[in-house]
């Protein structure tokens, strides 16, 4: 679990169209001081059978991009701008009606805290039969045909299979329990399960690890790891732990004040972080066995209702130079997958540094 | 769920034996002689002295409070002291009386406060919302005497569509008269086949149950909306919502019930609500029921009268919170 893993099979932007493109995604939350921008000009895409990391700090607007993949930010409390292209079409832009046949069909979520994520008043089972005969009715139909059992005997065959491909036991019993009465790692694993029903093309976990203890963690990463594996199904992974990151993740994508200020291959950002929140971030990640005192990245997240002109890390950042309070830096291409936005990488603006 | 039962109706009993205690020295720590009050006005005083051995109000206190309670357990609850026939029959001729407004009531408010309180919620900063805040906040505040005075006013003096007060038209008492068998009049002239009085006294009860579920609708109806809107904000409905599920299952079925919980407890203490405001809304609409009955004892200090009205109100207290409960485990897994 511990090595860096990457898929060896992973082609260029160039060569493989991405199944979900995200650009220039913009999100603003009516707050009563006045707006606050927690998403400016997110660009990033998505290959098909790829795990990309989202990274940053508490705040970055994670949870956000997420969400807003998905346009499940409640128009009255925010406004989303931008596109998200999945199949040719532009998630923003659809009704309730289209969106209800991507989410959870073709584009899954799995949330942070999984037992408040389960409806408290049903059972396992009733929820799970609700998926199984909204996605799977086709296969429900087959067995019915095949073993001459009842509707209900087939759904919750199904439901059983399903269960168990994520290592639940004793789910004859389980479909009878409520949220409350099963462990945060049941409940993860439930929710995968619900997630993965359909075979969707990708799959959000928006920390989905985050509230679980470590071995619990560990198994839940490893599950979700193989299981997309087998279905094809492509991960964004959003996490505050760059461990995590590392070991399953093919590209991390690193967000600052809801900018995305460094993408890359894990390998390469690891060895070679660019940008200097990145630095600080992994600089932050303590190291066992060695007594030095714990490094972090000076300040806090700005004000995102009136966040600093030009690169939003400015006031943070050791390596401010006079450009950087005026302009909003573009993401540069700095070697074959690896992405940064920062002037220190423009050429001809090394002059300028320290003045 | 029947240890439940069980620990309830060992409440209940706890309950009545507490509430018969203080009422009980209560209202005999009441000014005015309870025997002169019993034989009448003009009475001599030997008649008075003989009433007073009769009632055993002669006795000390703790020996007429032994009395009271033992007698209390065959649902012997004494003499009334204004009508002069057994309390506990009394009652039971009144209690269905009132009980037909009451529950009507009741029901209309939980029905039209869920419904109100569930568009609302559905259309959350719509004209459609702000409206029913308005309309619920206006059925909060009015007290209810005044609502009912209102009613007559307009309903009966102004449009004439419904009468003044009674629970039937006096020529139909006479020609069409009501069969006592279950004591509700709706369900007496229904089984009897009196179609005419039975459209008649349902015509009678319009305004009394109006001015009764008004309030307790606009509670239910607000509390409704909070609460659902409280659980529209929660973790599974966003997990359910990316799941794919519709938004009108999402609202009617899984956030409905999540929300109903805190419905059903404020359903069960309007209860208590409705059966208070039956007491002025019967005196105002001269509906012969409990309530009228208790303000008539009051008036003339008849505390036998009021300690069964006293009993029988904490019962049904209790039986309705009861009935609550268990809906509440019904619809709330949860609750243990």
């Amino acid at each position: 679990m511990n090595n860096i893993t990457l898929n060896k099979n992973l082609k260029p932007a160039s060569e493989v169209e991405p199944v979900l493109k995200v650009r220039d995604l913009n999100v603003a939350f009516n707050i009563p001081r006045g707006q606050a921008k927690i998403l400016e000009g997110v660009n990033f895409d998505l290959f098909p059978k790829e795990i990309l990391a989202l990274v940053g700090e508490t705040g970055s607007g994670k949870s956000v991009t997420a969400r807003s993949l998905l346009n499940l930010i409640p128009g009255r409390s925010g406004e989303t701008k931008g596109q998200v292209l999945f199949a040719e079409n532009d998630l923003l832009l659809m009704s309730d009606k289209e969106l209800q046949r991507i989410r959870g069909n073709r584009i899954s979520m799995v949330f942070q805290n999984p037992q408040s994520s389960i409806n408290p008043v049903f059972t396992l089972g009733e929820q799970i039969f609700r998926l199984i005969r909204l996605y799977l009715s086709a296969a429900v139909e087959d067995l019915k045909q095949k073993t001459h059992c009842s509707q209900k005997q087939a759904i919750e065959t199904i439901a059983k299979e399903k269960l168990n491909e994520v290592g639940l036991t004793d789910i004859k019993r389980t479909l009878k329990l409520y949220a409350n009465e099963i462990s945060g790692g049941m409940a993860q694993r439930y929710r995968i399960a619900m997630a993965l029903i359909s075979s969707p093309e990708i799959l959000i976990a928006d920390e989905a690890t985050s509230a679980l203890d470590v071995t619990v963690q560990a198994h839940i990463l490893k599950l979700m790891k193989d299981l997309c594996k087998n279905k094809q199904t492509a991960i964004l992974f959003i996490t505050h732990d760059l461990g995590i990151a590392a070991q399953i993740c093919d590209r991390v994508a690193v967000m600052y004040a809801g900018r995305i200020v460094e993408i890359a291959e894990t390998k390469k950002i690891f060895a070679n972080p660019l940008h200097p929140y990145t630095k600080g971030l992994l600089k932050a990640v303590p190291k066992l066995g060695k007594n030095e005192p714990l490094s972090f990245v000076p300040g806090i997240i700005p004000d995102l209702v009136n966040p600093p002109v030009g690169c939003r890390f400015h006031r943070r950042c050791d390596h401010i130079m006079n450009i950087c309070r005026k302009q909003k830096p573009e993401s540069l291409k700095f070697e074959d997958n690896h992405n940064v936005s920062c002037f220190l990488y423009k050429q001809n603006h090394k002059e300028n540094r320290h003045e | 769920m029947l240890l439940f039962l069980c620990k309830r109706f060992v409440g209940l009993i706890a309950l009545l034996i507490v509430l018969s205690t203080l009422v009980f020295f209560f209202t005999r720590s009441l000014p005015g002689d309870a025997a002169a009050l019993y034989i009448g006005g003009n009475a001599k005083p030997e008649q008075i002295e003989r009433a007073r051995i009769e009632l055993g109000l002669d006795k000390p206190l703790v020996v007429q409070y032994k009395r009271y309670m033992g007698r209390l357990i065959h649902a012997d609850m004494g003499i009334s002291l204004r009508t002069h026939r057994p309390v506990f029959k009394d009652l039971m001729e009144k209690i269905p009386m009132s009980f037909e407004l009451v529950l009507w009531a009741l029901f209309i408010a939980a029905f039209f406060g869920v419904s109100f309180g569930v568009i609302a919620a559905y259309f959350q900063g719509s004209m459609i919302d702000e409206t029913i805040k308005w309309f619920t906040s206006a059925a909060v505040s009015i007290p209810i005497f005044f609502l009912a005075l209102l009613l007559q006013l307009f309903f009966f003096n102004y449009l004439g569509w419904f009468p003044l007060q009674g629970r039937i038209d006096s020529f139909l008492e006479f020609s069409n008269p009501i069969q006592n068998i279950t004591g509700f009049s709706m369900v007496d002239t229904l089984i009897a086949g009196n179609f005419k009085a039975f459209f008649n006294v349902s015509w009678h009860m319009v305004l009394p149950v109006t001015a009764l579920f008004v309030g307790p609708m606009g509670i239910i109806a607000r509390l409704t909306r909070s609460s659902l809107l409280d659980v529209m904000d929660q973790d599974y409905i966003l997990a359910a919502r990316a799941s794919g599920i519709s938004e009108g299952v999402l609202f009617f079925y899984y956030g409905l019930r999540n929300a109903l919980s805190p419905v059903l407890t404020v359903i069960g203490l309007s209860v208590a609500l409705i059966l208070l405001a039956t007491f002025y809304v019967e005196m105002i609409f001269n509906w012969p029921g409990i309530g009228y009955y208790s303000l008539a004892a009051i008036m003339s200090l008849d505390y036998t009268a009021l300690m069964g009205v006293t009993l029988m109100i904490g019962t049904v207290y209790v039986i309705a919170n009861t009935i609550m409960d268990i809906l509440r485990r019904i619809v709330d897994p949860r609750i243990k």
